[in-house]
């Protein structure tokens, strides 16, 4: 899977925020992120899997393979949910 | 991880006015604006509605809703009420004081809102009319106002 084009982070108030690049600007479809997240989302710039977001998140920080998991799997439920990846 | 801005009140509008500001000059409209204050009720309810803005038309109308930057830097979002020469007089629809503001400082306009999960344009005709009768009804909510605001004071006196 991989990010759609049409977004891109921009730090606005100390925040890494997900904005939509053309047309109208509808604010709902701003996505604040959280380190992680920005962290994921720049992998997913390139067609990856879960499972290589999973190792991605467990090589760059101190946390448990369940909790990462959790995590990659809630992120993109988020972003499929929005339809940010397809 | 990731949430909906809209349910981010830490970044406020203000924070991302440079990013409105690019996309309205593109000649996009910027949706879903959020605001704070009551200064523009009963039309517009903090957290509850929202408004649509796009590119200053060039000179604004009576009863037109801009957004401009007041003296002391802050973005508001109050009505035309009065088109002059060199500058407008604008006030909330729950406000009592008039504000002159000047062309160089506004900054959108509405063109739409979003009122119970419904869209209404400012070119709705029922919405023209609240526009009139609210602004015509000014001396008369004016005066109520000060019969209330005089009823606290001697309320409060009794009280204290």
């Amino acid at each position: 899977m991989k990010l759609k084009d049409g977004f891109i982070l921009s730090r606005i108030a100390g925040k890494v925020v997900a904005v939509p690049t053309v047309g109208d600007l509808d604010l709902n479809m701003m996505i604040s992120l959280n380190e992680t997240g920005a962290f994921l989302w720049e992998k997913l710039q390139n067609d990856v899997s879960e499972e290589e977001l999973v190792c991605a998140l467990l090589q760059e920080y101190d946390v448990d393979e369940a909790t990462a998991r959790r995590s990659v799997t809630a992120f993109v439920f988020k972003l499929k949910e929005n339809g940010i990846i397809g | 991880m990731a949430e909906r801005k809209a349910s981010e009140s830490s970044v406020c509008a203000e924070a991302i006015m440079p990013l409105i500001a690019e996309r309205l000059a593109a000649g996009y409209t910027v949706q879903n604006l959020n605001f704070q204050g009551q200064s523009m009720l009963p039309m517009l309810r903090q957290e509850k509605d929202f408004v649509e803005i796009k590119k200053l038309p060039g000179r604004l109308k009576k009863y037109d809703l801009p957004v401009y930057r007041n003296s002391h830097g802050k973005y508001v979002m109050h009505r035309v009420v009065g088109v002059r020469d060199s500058d407008y007089i604008c006030l909330g629809d729950n406000t009592y004081h008039y504000e002159r503001v000047a062309p160089e400082q506004m900054v959108a306009v509405v063109c739409s809102f979003t009122r119970n999960g419904r869209r209404i344009s400012v070119e709705n005709p029922w919405y023209r009319a609240y526009c009139r009768i609210w602004h015509v009804a000014f001396p008369v909510r004016y005066l109520l106002k000060r019969i209330e605001w005089k009823i606290r004071k001697t309320v409060k006196a009794i009280i204290e």
